[in-house]
Protein backbone atom coordinates (compact mmCIF):
# COMPACT_ATOMS: atom_id res chain seq x y z
CA UNK A 1 0.00 0.00 0.00
CA UNK A 2 1.34 3.41 -0.92
CA UNK A 3 2.12 6.00 1.74
CA UNK A 4 -0.33 8.48 0.17
CA UNK A 5 -3.15 5.93 0.33
CA UNK A 6 -2.41 5.22 3.99
CA UNK A 7 -2.42 8.93 4.69
CA UNK A 8 -5.78 9.37 2.94
CA UNK A 9 -7.32 6.57 4.94
CA UNK A 10 -6.11 8.16 8.16
CA UNK A 11 -7.22 11.66 7.14
CA UNK A 12 -10.70 10.64 6.11
CA UNK A 13 -11.67 8.09 8.72
CA UNK A 14 -15.31 7.05 9.01
CA UNK A 15 -17.65 9.76 10.05
CA UNK A 16 -14.77 12.18 10.60
CA UNK A 17 -16.97 15.19 9.82
CA UNK A 18 -19.38 14.29 12.61
CA UNK A 19 -16.60 13.60 15.06
CA UNK A 20 -15.01 16.93 14.29
CA UNK A 21 -18.33 18.65 14.79
CA UNK A 22 -18.68 17.06 18.17
CA UNK A 23 -14.98 17.33 19.05
CA UNK A 24 -14.82 13.71 20.04
CA UNK A 25 -13.58 10.35 18.78
CA UNK A 26 -15.74 7.54 17.43
CA UNK A 27 -15.51 5.41 20.57
CA UNK A 28 -16.54 8.41 22.66
CA UNK A 29 -19.70 8.83 20.58
CA UNK A 30 -20.60 5.15 20.90
CA UNK A 31 -20.00 5.16 24.67
CA UNK A 32 -22.12 8.26 25.04
CA UNK A 33 -24.86 6.74 22.92
CA UNK A 34 -25.11 3.77 25.29
CA UNK A 35 -25.25 6.11 28.27
CA UNK A 36 -27.83 8.38 26.64
CA UNK A 37 -30.07 5.43 25.81
CA UNK A 38 -29.89 4.26 29.43
CA UNK A 39 -30.76 7.74 30.66
CA UNK A 40 -33.57 8.10 28.12
CA UNK A 41 -35.03 4.84 29.45
CA UNK A 42 -35.33 6.66 32.80
CA UNK A 43 -37.14 9.56 31.12
CA UNK A 44 -34.16 11.93 30.93
CA UNK A 45 -35.00 14.64 28.38
CA UNK A 46 -31.48 16.15 28.46
CA UNK A 47 -30.03 12.82 27.33
CA UNK A 48 -32.59 12.75 24.54
CA UNK A 49 -31.57 16.22 23.38
CA UNK A 50 -27.90 15.21 23.40
CA UNK A 51 -28.58 12.06 21.39
CA UNK A 52 -30.79 14.02 19.02
CA UNK A 53 -28.15 16.68 18.37
CA UNK A 54 -25.41 14.07 17.94
CA UNK A 55 -27.29 11.81 15.54
CA UNK A 56 -29.90 13.99 13.83
CA UNK A 57 -27.69 14.77 10.82
CA UNK A 58 -26.39 11.21 10.45
CA UNK A 59 -29.84 9.68 10.59
CA UNK A 60 -31.28 12.37 8.35
CA UNK A 61 -28.56 11.89 5.72
CA UNK A 62 -28.99 8.14 5.75
CA UNK A 63 -32.74 8.59 5.25
CA UNK A 64 -32.23 11.26 2.62
CA UNK A 65 -29.88 8.97 0.71
CA UNK A 66 -32.47 6.21 0.90
CA UNK A 67 -35.54 8.32 0.11
CA UNK A 68 -34.29 11.37 -1.77
CA UNK A 69 -36.80 13.75 -0.12
CA UNK A 70 -35.90 16.36 2.45
CA UNK A 71 -39.28 16.78 4.16
CA UNK A 72 -39.97 13.06 4.42
CA UNK A 73 -36.45 12.41 5.67
CA UNK A 74 -36.89 15.10 8.34
CA UNK A 75 -40.19 13.63 9.46
CA UNK A 76 -38.76 10.13 9.59
CA UNK A 77 -35.69 11.34 11.49
CA UNK A 78 -38.06 12.57 14.18
CA UNK A 79 -39.96 9.29 14.03
CA UNK A 80 -36.71 7.41 14.62
CA UNK A 81 -35.88 9.63 17.61
CA UNK A 82 -39.36 9.20 19.09
CA UNK A 83 -39.01 5.44 18.59
CA UNK A 84 -35.75 5.65 20.56
CA UNK A 85 -37.56 7.47 23.37
CA UNK A 86 -40.34 4.90 23.45
CA UNK A 87 -38.08 1.87 23.04
CA UNK A 88 -35.06 2.85 25.16
CA UNK A 89 -36.30 0.85 28.16
CA UNK A 90 -36.53 -2.24 25.97
CA UNK A 91 -32.97 -1.88 24.63
CA UNK A 92 -30.88 -4.28 26.68
CA UNK A 93 -27.69 -4.08 24.66
CA UNK A 94 -28.44 -7.15 22.53
CA UNK A 95 -26.77 -5.25 19.70
CA UNK A 96 -24.55 -2.18 19.45
CA UNK A 97 -26.52 1.02 20.05
CA UNK A 98 -25.63 2.30 16.56
CA UNK A 99 -26.97 -0.92 15.08
CA UNK A 100 -30.21 -0.43 16.98
CA UNK A 101 -30.49 3.23 15.99
CA UNK A 102 -29.76 2.70 12.30
CA UNK A 103 -31.85 -0.47 12.34
CA UNK A 104 -34.88 1.63 13.27
CA UNK A 105 -34.01 4.16 10.56
CA UNK A 106 -33.49 1.44 7.94
CA UNK A 107 -36.80 -0.18 8.83
CA UNK A 108 -38.64 3.11 8.55
CA UNK A 109 -36.93 3.92 5.26
CA UNK A 110 -37.99 0.59 3.74
CA UNK A 111 -41.57 1.09 4.92
CA UNK A 112 -41.60 4.55 3.40
CA UNK A 113 -40.12 3.27 0.13
CA UNK A 114 -42.92 0.71 -0.13
CA UNK A 115 -45.43 3.50 0.34
CA UNK A 116 -43.74 6.03 -1.92
CA UNK A 117 -43.69 6.41 -5.66
CA UNK A 118 -40.32 5.71 -7.31
CA UNK A 119 -37.62 7.83 -5.75
CA UNK A 120 -37.06 11.26 -7.21
CA UNK A 121 -33.94 12.93 -5.92
CA UNK A 122 -33.81 16.55 -5.05
CA UNK A 123 -30.55 16.75 -6.96
CA UNK A 124 -30.52 20.53 -7.07
CA UNK A 125 -30.24 20.61 -3.29
CA UNK A 126 -28.16 17.48 -3.09
CA UNK A 127 -25.37 18.67 -5.32
CA UNK A 128 -25.52 22.41 -4.87
CA UNK A 129 -23.26 22.79 -1.85
CA UNK A 130 -20.13 24.74 -2.59
CA UNK A 131 -16.90 23.92 -0.84
CA UNK A 132 -15.26 26.84 0.92
CA UNK A 133 -12.48 28.34 -1.16
CA UNK A 134 -13.94 27.27 -4.52
CA UNK A 135 -13.79 29.74 -7.36
CA UNK A 136 -16.89 30.08 -9.62
CA UNK A 137 -15.64 27.56 -12.20
CA UNK A 138 -14.42 25.07 -9.62
CA UNK A 139 -17.67 25.40 -7.74
CA UNK A 140 -19.68 24.70 -10.89
CA UNK A 141 -17.57 21.67 -11.79
CA UNK A 142 -17.78 20.33 -8.24
CA UNK A 143 -21.51 20.93 -8.12
CA UNK A 144 -22.11 19.09 -11.41
CA UNK A 145 -19.91 16.23 -10.32
CA UNK A 146 -21.79 15.87 -7.04
CA UNK A 147 -25.08 15.87 -8.89
CA UNK A 148 -23.79 13.14 -11.19
CA UNK A 149 -22.55 11.07 -8.26
CA UNK A 150 -25.81 11.62 -6.43
CA UNK A 151 -27.64 10.44 -9.53
CA UNK A 152 -25.39 7.40 -9.81
CA UNK A 153 -26.00 6.44 -6.18
CA UNK A 154 -29.71 6.89 -6.65
CA UNK A 155 -29.65 4.36 -9.49
CA UNK A 156 -28.77 1.61 -6.98
CA UNK A 157 -31.43 -0.56 -5.40
CA UNK A 158 -32.39 0.41 -1.81
CA UNK A 159 -30.41 -2.56 -0.42
CA UNK A 160 -27.27 -1.69 -2.38
CA UNK A 161 -27.64 1.99 -1.58
CA UNK A 162 -28.01 1.19 2.12
CA UNK A 163 -24.85 -0.94 2.19
CA UNK A 164 -22.88 1.72 0.31
CA UNK A 165 -24.15 4.48 2.58
CA UNK A 166 -23.70 2.60 5.85
CA UNK A 167 -20.18 1.51 4.90
CA UNK A 168 -18.70 4.59 3.33
CA UNK A 169 -20.70 7.48 4.78
CA UNK A 170 -21.68 6.15 8.18
CA UNK A 171 -18.45 4.17 8.64
CA UNK A 172 -20.05 1.05 10.10
CA UNK A 173 -18.59 -2.46 10.21
CA UNK A 174 -20.07 -5.24 8.08
CA UNK A 175 -21.30 -6.95 11.27
CA UNK A 176 -23.17 -3.80 12.29
CA UNK A 177 -24.65 -3.44 8.80
CA UNK A 178 -25.82 -7.06 8.92
CA UNK A 179 -27.55 -6.25 12.23
CA UNK A 180 -29.15 -3.11 10.81
CA UNK A 181 -30.38 -4.80 7.65
CA UNK A 182 -31.31 -8.01 9.47
CA UNK A 183 -29.37 -10.25 7.10
CA UNK A 184 -26.29 -12.51 7.26
CA UNK A 185 -22.84 -10.88 6.98
CA UNK A 186 -22.22 -12.73 3.71
CA UNK A 187 -25.28 -11.03 2.23
CA UNK A 188 -23.81 -7.66 3.21
CA UNK A 189 -20.55 -8.55 1.43
CA UNK A 190 -22.42 -9.75 -1.63
CA UNK A 191 -24.54 -6.61 -1.73
CA UNK A 192 -21.43 -4.48 -1.47
CA UNK A 193 -19.85 -6.41 -4.36
CA UNK A 194 -22.84 -5.76 -6.62
CA UNK A 195 -23.32 -2.17 -5.41
CA UNK A 196 -19.69 -1.43 -6.24
CA UNK A 197 -19.98 -3.02 -9.65
CA UNK A 198 -23.22 -1.22 -10.44
CA UNK A 199 -21.90 2.13 -9.30
CA UNK A 200 -18.80 1.67 -11.43
CA UNK A 201 -20.99 0.87 -14.45
CA UNK A 202 -23.23 3.88 -13.89
CA UNK A 203 -20.24 6.18 -13.51
CA UNK A 204 -18.68 4.64 -16.62
CA UNK A 205 -21.82 5.36 -18.62
CA UNK A 206 -21.70 8.95 -17.43
CA UNK A 207 -18.03 9.23 -18.35
CA UNK A 208 -17.07 9.55 -14.67
CA UNK A 209 -15.07 6.35 -14.27
CA UNK A 210 -11.95 8.49 -13.90
CA UNK A 211 -13.30 9.59 -10.53
CA UNK A 212 -12.55 6.13 -9.22
CA UNK A 213 -8.96 6.13 -10.35
CA UNK B 1 -7.34 -16.08 3.94
CA UNK B 2 -8.17 -16.53 0.24
CA UNK B 3 -7.79 -13.75 -2.30
CA UNK B 4 -11.58 -13.55 -2.79
CA UNK B 5 -12.15 -13.22 0.96
CA UNK B 6 -9.67 -10.37 1.18
CA UNK B 7 -11.33 -8.70 -1.78
CA UNK B 8 -14.67 -8.85 0.03
CA UNK B 9 -13.23 -7.25 3.16
CA UNK B 10 -11.58 -4.30 1.41
CA UNK B 11 -14.53 -1.85 1.75
CA UNK B 12 -14.35 -2.27 5.52
CA UNK B 13 -10.60 -1.99 5.50
CA UNK B 14 -11.17 1.38 3.85
CA UNK B 15 -13.64 2.48 6.53
CA UNK B 16 -11.31 1.14 9.24
CA UNK B 17 -13.81 -1.14 10.96
CA UNK B 18 -12.02 -4.49 10.56
CA UNK B 19 -10.71 -6.10 13.72
CA UNK B 20 -6.96 -6.14 14.27
CA UNK B 21 -6.42 -9.65 12.92
CA UNK B 22 -8.44 -9.03 9.76
CA UNK B 23 -6.68 -5.71 9.21
CA UNK B 24 -3.23 -7.30 9.42
CA UNK B 25 -4.25 -10.15 7.10
CA UNK B 26 -5.63 -7.71 4.53
CA UNK B 27 -2.55 -5.48 4.68
CA UNK B 28 -0.21 -8.45 4.26
CA UNK B 29 -2.20 -9.70 1.26
CA UNK B 30 -2.58 -6.32 -0.44
CA UNK B 31 1.17 -5.73 -0.19
CA UNK B 32 1.75 -8.65 -2.56
CA UNK B 33 -1.41 -8.53 -4.72
CA UNK B 34 -1.66 -5.94 -7.45
CA UNK B 35 -5.38 -6.65 -8.11
CA UNK B 36 -6.30 -6.02 -4.47
CA UNK B 37 -4.09 -2.93 -4.37
CA UNK B 38 -5.88 -1.51 -7.43
CA UNK B 39 -9.28 -2.39 -5.93
CA UNK B 40 -8.27 -0.68 -2.71
CA UNK B 41 -7.40 2.54 -4.51
CA UNK B 42 -10.71 2.40 -6.37
CA UNK B 43 -12.61 1.89 -3.09
CA UNK B 44 -10.86 4.82 -1.45
CA UNK B 45 -11.98 6.99 -4.37
CA UNK B 46 -15.48 5.56 -4.14
CA UNK B 47 -15.64 6.32 -0.45
CA UNK B 48 -14.46 9.87 -1.07
CA UNK B 49 -17.21 10.28 -3.65
CA UNK B 50 -19.94 8.91 -1.40
CA UNK B 51 -18.84 11.09 1.52
CA UNK B 52 -18.61 14.12 -0.72
CA UNK B 53 -22.10 13.52 -2.14
CA UNK B 54 -23.49 12.94 1.37
CA UNK B 55 -21.92 16.07 2.81
CA UNK B 56 -23.28 18.10 -0.07
CA UNK B 57 -26.84 17.02 0.69
CA UNK B 58 -29.38 19.13 2.55
CA UNK B 59 -29.26 19.43 6.32
CA UNK B 60 -32.29 18.91 8.54
CA UNK B 61 -34.01 21.85 10.15
CA UNK B 62 -32.75 22.55 13.68
CA UNK B 63 -36.36 23.24 14.68
CA UNK B 64 -37.16 19.56 14.29
CA UNK B 65 -35.76 18.98 17.78
CA UNK B 66 -38.48 21.18 19.29
CA UNK B 67 -41.11 19.20 17.44
CA UNK B 68 -39.61 15.96 18.69
CA UNK B 69 -39.67 17.27 22.27
CA UNK B 70 -43.31 18.31 21.87
CA UNK B 71 -44.15 14.85 20.53
CA UNK B 72 -42.44 13.30 23.54
CA UNK B 73 -44.47 15.48 25.91
CA UNK B 74 -47.68 14.47 24.16
CA UNK B 75 -46.68 10.81 24.30
CA UNK B 76 -45.83 11.02 28.01
CA UNK B 77 -49.08 12.84 28.80
CA UNK B 78 -51.10 10.20 26.96
CA UNK B 79 -49.15 7.43 28.68
CA UNK B 80 -49.63 8.83 32.19
CA UNK B 81 -53.33 9.42 31.45
CA UNK B 82 -53.67 5.81 30.30
CA UNK B 83 -51.86 4.54 33.39
CA UNK B 84 -53.98 6.67 35.74
CA UNK B 85 -57.31 5.88 34.10
CA UNK B 86 -57.49 2.15 34.91
CA UNK B 87 -56.77 2.79 38.62
CA UNK B 88 -59.75 5.16 38.92
CA UNK B 89 -62.14 3.19 36.84
CA UNK B 90 -61.16 -0.42 37.47
CA UNK B 91 -64.06 -1.35 39.82
CA UNK B 92 -66.68 0.03 37.46
CA UNK B 93 -64.93 -0.98 34.25
CA UNK B 94 -65.50 -4.68 34.80
CA UNK B 95 -69.23 -4.05 35.16
CA UNK B 96 -69.84 -1.23 32.77
CA UNK B 97 -67.41 -2.27 30.06
CA UNK B 98 -69.49 -5.22 28.96
CA UNK B 99 -72.80 -3.40 29.15
CA UNK B 100 -71.41 -0.38 27.39
CA UNK B 101 -70.24 -2.61 24.56
CA UNK B 102 -73.62 -4.32 24.44
CA UNK B 103 -75.51 -1.01 24.42
CA UNK B 104 -73.23 0.38 21.70
CA UNK B 105 -73.69 -2.75 19.64
CA UNK B 106 -77.47 -2.68 20.18
CA UNK B 107 -77.68 0.93 19.07
CA UNK B 108 -75.73 0.19 15.92
CA UNK B 109 -77.98 -2.76 15.02
CA UNK B 110 -80.81 -2.09 12.47
CA UNK B 111 -84.36 -1.89 13.87
CA UNK B 112 -85.62 -5.04 12.11
CA UNK B 113 -82.69 -7.07 13.40
CA UNK B 114 -83.33 -5.73 16.91
CA UNK B 115 -86.98 -6.85 16.66
CA UNK B 116 -85.99 -10.32 15.41
CA UNK B 117 -83.42 -10.73 18.17
CA UNK B 118 -85.94 -9.62 20.82
CA UNK B 119 -88.60 -12.06 19.51
CA UNK B 120 -86.12 -14.92 19.52
CA UNK B 121 -85.03 -14.02 23.00
CA UNK B 122 -88.63 -14.06 24.28
CA UNK B 123 -89.24 -17.44 22.61
CA UNK B 124 -86.14 -18.96 24.13
CA UNK B 125 -87.03 -17.64 27.60
CA UNK B 126 -90.61 -18.98 27.30
CA UNK B 127 -89.38 -22.42 26.31
CA UNK B 128 -86.96 -22.37 29.20
CA UNK B 129 -89.72 -21.50 31.66
CA UNK B 130 -91.96 -24.27 30.27
CA UNK B 131 -89.25 -26.87 30.59
CA UNK B 132 -88.44 -25.82 34.15
CA UNK B 133 -92.16 -25.73 35.10
CA UNK B 134 -92.73 -29.20 33.74
CA UNK B 135 -89.74 -30.50 35.60
CA UNK B 136 -91.00 -29.15 38.91
CA UNK B 137 -94.67 -30.16 38.36
CA UNK B 138 -94.69 -33.89 37.48
CA UNK B 139 -98.45 -34.18 38.16
CA UNK B 140 -99.20 -32.34 34.96
CA UNK B 141 -99.71 -35.03 32.37
CA UNK B 142 -100.13 -34.24 28.74
CA UNK B 143 -102.06 -36.76 26.69
CA UNK B 144 -101.85 -36.60 22.92
CA UNK B 145 -105.11 -36.36 20.99
CA UNK B 146 -104.46 -39.81 19.51
CA UNK B 147 -104.78 -41.29 22.98
CA UNK B 148 -102.25 -42.66 25.34
CA UNK B 149 -99.66 -45.11 24.13
CA UNK B 150 -100.36 -48.67 25.23
CA UNK B 151 -96.82 -49.03 26.44
CA UNK B 152 -97.47 -46.53 29.16
CA UNK B 153 -100.65 -48.18 30.50
CA UNK B 154 -101.15 -50.65 33.24
CA UNK B 155 -102.63 -54.14 32.71
CA UNK B 156 -106.08 -54.40 31.19
CA UNK B 157 -109.03 -56.69 31.78
CA UNK B 158 -112.26 -57.23 29.83
CA UNK B 159 -115.27 -57.13 32.12
CA UNK B 160 -118.94 -57.88 31.52
CA UNK B 161 -121.34 -56.38 34.03
CA UNK B 162 -124.84 -57.73 34.67
CA UNK B 163 -127.74 -56.03 32.90
CA UNK B 164 -129.11 -54.33 36.03
CA UNK B 165 -125.80 -53.00 37.33
CA UNK B 166 -126.09 -49.31 38.21
CA UNK B 167 -123.44 -46.74 37.58
CA UNK B 168 -122.67 -46.59 41.29
CA UNK B 169 -122.20 -50.38 41.50
CA UNK B 170 -119.90 -50.34 38.49
CA UNK B 171 -117.91 -47.48 40.06
CA UNK B 172 -117.59 -49.44 43.32
CA UNK B 173 -116.35 -52.50 41.42
CA UNK B 174 -113.76 -50.39 39.61
CA UNK B 175 -112.64 -48.61 42.78
CA UNK B 176 -111.99 -51.97 44.43
CA UNK B 177 -109.26 -52.73 41.87
CA UNK B 178 -108.25 -49.08 41.24
CA UNK B 179 -109.33 -49.44 37.65
CA UNK B 180 -110.95 -47.29 35.00
CA UNK B 181 -112.95 -47.97 31.87
CA UNK B 182 -110.89 -47.08 28.84
CA UNK B 183 -113.11 -48.68 26.16
CA UNK B 184 -116.44 -50.40 25.62
CA UNK B 185 -118.99 -51.67 25.82
CA UNK B 186 -118.18 -53.91 22.87
CA UNK B 187 -120.69 -55.96 20.89
CA UNK B 188 -120.42 -58.58 23.62
CA UNK B 189 -121.06 -55.94 26.36
CA UNK B 190 -117.41 -56.11 27.42
CA UNK B 191 -115.73 -53.08 28.96
CA UNK B 192 -111.97 -52.73 28.82
CA UNK B 193 -110.64 -51.77 32.22
CA UNK B 194 -107.20 -50.47 32.92
CA UNK B 195 -105.65 -51.29 36.24
CA UNK B 196 -103.97 -47.93 36.91
CA UNK B 197 -101.14 -49.12 39.10
CA UNK B 198 -100.57 -52.67 37.90
CA UNK B 199 -97.90 -53.13 35.26
CA UNK B 200 -98.59 -55.59 32.43
CA UNK B 201 -95.91 -58.02 33.50
CA UNK B 202 -97.22 -58.45 37.07
CA UNK B 203 -99.41 -61.52 36.42
CA UNK B 204 -100.07 -62.25 40.10
CA UNK B 205 -101.46 -58.80 40.77
CA UNK B 206 -103.50 -58.97 37.60
CA UNK B 207 -104.93 -62.30 38.68
CA UNK B 208 -105.75 -60.92 42.14
CA UNK B 209 -107.57 -57.97 40.56
CA UNK B 210 -109.42 -60.35 38.25
CA UNK B 211 -110.59 -62.48 41.22
CA UNK B 212 -111.66 -59.35 43.13
CA UNK B 213 -113.80 -58.29 40.21
CA UNK B 214 -115.09 -61.82 39.69
CA UNK B 215 -116.31 -61.90 43.31
CA UNK B 216 -118.43 -58.80 42.70
CA UNK B 217 -122.07 -59.96 42.24
CA UNK B 218 -122.60 -57.41 39.47
CA UNK B 219 -119.75 -58.81 37.40
CA UNK B 220 -120.66 -61.65 35.12
CA UNK B 221 -117.30 -62.40 33.66
CA UNK B 222 -113.71 -61.11 33.71
CA UNK B 223 -111.25 -61.92 30.95
CA UNK B 224 -107.59 -61.00 30.79
CA UNK B 225 -106.87 -58.85 27.74
CA UNK B 226 -104.04 -59.62 25.35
Amino acid sequence: MTQSLKQELEDTGPGSDFKEALHMGDEDIKDDLTLWIQQIAEGNRDAFEKLYRAYQVRIFRFLFRMLGETATSEELTNDVMIAVWKGAAGFKGQSKPTTWLFGIAHHKALNELRRMKPVTVEVEKAGAAVAPGDGPEEALTRSNLRQDIQHALQQLSPEHRAVMELTFYQGLSYQEIAGIMQCPVNTVKTRMFYAKKQLQQVLQKGGLEGELL
Amino acid sequence: MKHSEVLELLPWYVNATLDEQERQTVEAHVAGCSECAAELESLVAMRRMVVSAGDAGPVPSPFMLNRALEQIEEYERAKSHQEAAPQEATPRRAESGFWKKMVDWWQLTPAFTRFAIAAQLILVVSLGITVVYQGTHPSVIYVPLAGPSSDELGATLAVKFSQGATEQEIRQALTAVDGEIIAGPSALDLYTIRLKHVPRNRTEEIERARQTLQQNPRVITVLQSK
